[in-house]
């Protein structure tokens, strides 16, 4: 059989050069998120897929569909595809320590007789590793957790990731750090490979889809206690950092603080947070007065 | 295990105080209602302008802070250009507010390189040295040796040795010598240069 005869094979639809440039360039005003052309396989290779699953011959007609269809859907399905969802239990633990052995303590004695509740974010949240850690830090390390009460917040942009943290199930491999008295305490064995967080534990997180470049959605989070917000500026450019940093102040109480990951520093951020020095890190506060 | 509540969004939810729903005054005593209020400028007609002179008169911090980012977000020349005139003002906070915003628009910061070399005042121009610095590049590279080459000022020197220091060019080497032959009498400025030449051949 010569090539000629061959049925007629569907070419993938083409994506040029400056089409990943605007694209890059709506992601970015959208998300925050900077993509640059090293991450051009990346992009490609998902930009094509969603392509194909809308039927969309042009890249032109699939930017279309994405800005201005009705509801949005197509742009959650793309921030979905786009997002690094990497986590794990009791990552950067330190953090967690400074938490239960200083932080929320200083958020206690200032609060006084006031009893408001003490509010913690994890933002953003991925498959929920991070909030879980922080409910469960609390609840065995933190030993005035009964005199308080305790709202622990959990968001994220990719809302593919919230419903799987809403349902707490994850493989045995992935509580490798998890100690195995926190284990059977915190979790149930489903099967052999999987375990799901109790029912308690996961109805006492609040979980919900926010884009922290989202200066709406933002707003709506006020009177936090404490923010960790880590391994998600990495993939910020400065301006978009900025702008996060100016988002958490707002929606911190005064005093409240701010976690980062390693290797994300707010002095190359902002100035507008102290830092906080503790014995197990370092922390960013919105000033008390 | 009744500690945790749930149902915490919808009471953190409260559109009266979300911002930007009031027009607010520049001339409040609160700081916050002003960093609302310089939210709001970007609207105005001439936006750079009105937070330029701003920038000059507020001295709390959180609201300085946020005219800095409306500016880096304008992203335009012209902020450029007005941020580019406080590299030379007298309070080291708007100073280093200014470079920080430029930071943020490296495009444009990149294009004012190439006149700030040029400016009388040699703080300004370690200013620019310390832009070059956070925004790598090749053409910033090339922008630090050239200046390098022809700087008469030891602080301006010592600075552009260490920012060279982080190119990791060996074409520099040549002209990080120089700066070590045209300061005999400035033993820091020669340990300054020789650290980056060290960095250099060994990166
Ligand atoms: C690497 S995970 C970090 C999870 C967790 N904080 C940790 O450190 O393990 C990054 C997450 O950031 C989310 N993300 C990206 N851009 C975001 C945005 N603009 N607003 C909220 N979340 C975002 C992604 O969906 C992804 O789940």
């Amino acid at each position: 059989m010569n090539d000629m005869s061959r049925p007629p094979v569907a070419a993938p639809p083409k994506i040029s050069a400056e089409d990943v440039v605007s694209f890059c360039d709506f992601f970015y005003k959208k998300t925050g998120i900077s993509m640059d052309a090293s991450r051009r396989y990346f992009i490609d290779r998902r930009l094509e897929e969603r392509m194909a699953a809308n039927d969309c011959k042009t890249f032109r007609e699939y930017l279309a569909l994405v800005k201005f269809q009705p509801g949005g859907g197509e742009m959650q399905a793309l921030i979905n595809e786009m997002t690094v969802n990497e986590t794990y239990f009791f990552r950067e633990d330190y953090q967690f320590q400074c938490l239960t052995r200083h932080m929320l303590d200083e958020i206690a004695d200032r609060r006084g007789n006031n009893r408001a509740p003490i509010r913690i974010w994890s933002v953003p949240c991925s498959t929920g590793e991070e909030p879980y850690t922080i409910a469960i830090s609390i609840l065995e390390n933190w030993g005035r957790a009964n005199d308080f009460d305790i709202e622990i917040l959990a968001s994220d942009i990719d809302s593919r990731v919230l419903g799987r943290a809403q349902e707490g199930i994850y493989e045995a491999r992935a509580l490798h750090r998890v100690p195995t008295k926190v284990r059977d305490t915190y979790f149930r064995k489903l099967d052999n490979d999987r375990w799901q967080v109790i029912d308690d534990l996961r109805e006492s997180v609040d979980f919900s889809l926010v884009n922290v470049c989202n200066p709406t959605q933002m707003a709506r989070m006020r009177g936090i206690d404490v923010i960790f917000c880590r391994n998600l500026l990495i993939y910020f450019d400065d301006l978009s950092r900025r702008r996060a940093a100016e988002h958490f102040y707002e929606a911190l109480n005064p005093g409240g603080f701010v976690a980062l990951g390693h290797s994300e520093s707010m002095s190359r951020i902002s100035n507008i947070f102290n830092p906080r020095k503790f014995p197990e890190a370092i922390v960013h506060q919105r000033p008390v007065s | 295990m009744a500690l945790l509540k749930a149902k915490a969004a919808e009471n953190v939810a409260n559109p009266a105080s979300q911002s930007g729903v009031s027009p607010a005054s520049l001339d409040s005593d609160d700081p916050m209602e002003r960093r609302r209020a310089v939210q709001q400028c970007v609207e105005e007609p001439n936006p750079v302008a009105a937070l330029l002179g701003l920038l000059r008169e507020e001295h709390e911090n959180i609201v300085r802070q946020a005219a800095f980012t409306e500016l880096a977000a304008l992203g335009t020349s012209e902020a450029a250009q007005g941020l580019a005139e406080l590299l030379s003002n007298a309070d080291p906070a708007l100073r280093n507010g200014a470079l920080e915003a430029l930071v943020a628009m490296p495009e444009q910061a990149m294009g004012l390189l190439a006149p700030l070399a040029f400016c009388d005042d040699p703080d300004v121009r370690i200013f620019a040295v310390m832009m070059a610095n956070e925004l790598p590049s090749e053409r910033t590279a090339d922008w630090l040796i050239a200046l390098a080459a022809k700087e008469q000022d030891a602080n301006v020197c010592s600075n552009l040795a260490e920012a060279i220091g982080g190119t990791g060019r060996r074409d520099a080497l040549p002209v990080l010598q120089a700066i070590i032959e045209r300061f005999p009498r400035e033993p820091y400025l020669a340990f300054a240069a020789e650290t980056a030449m060290t960095r250099i051949r060994e990166g």
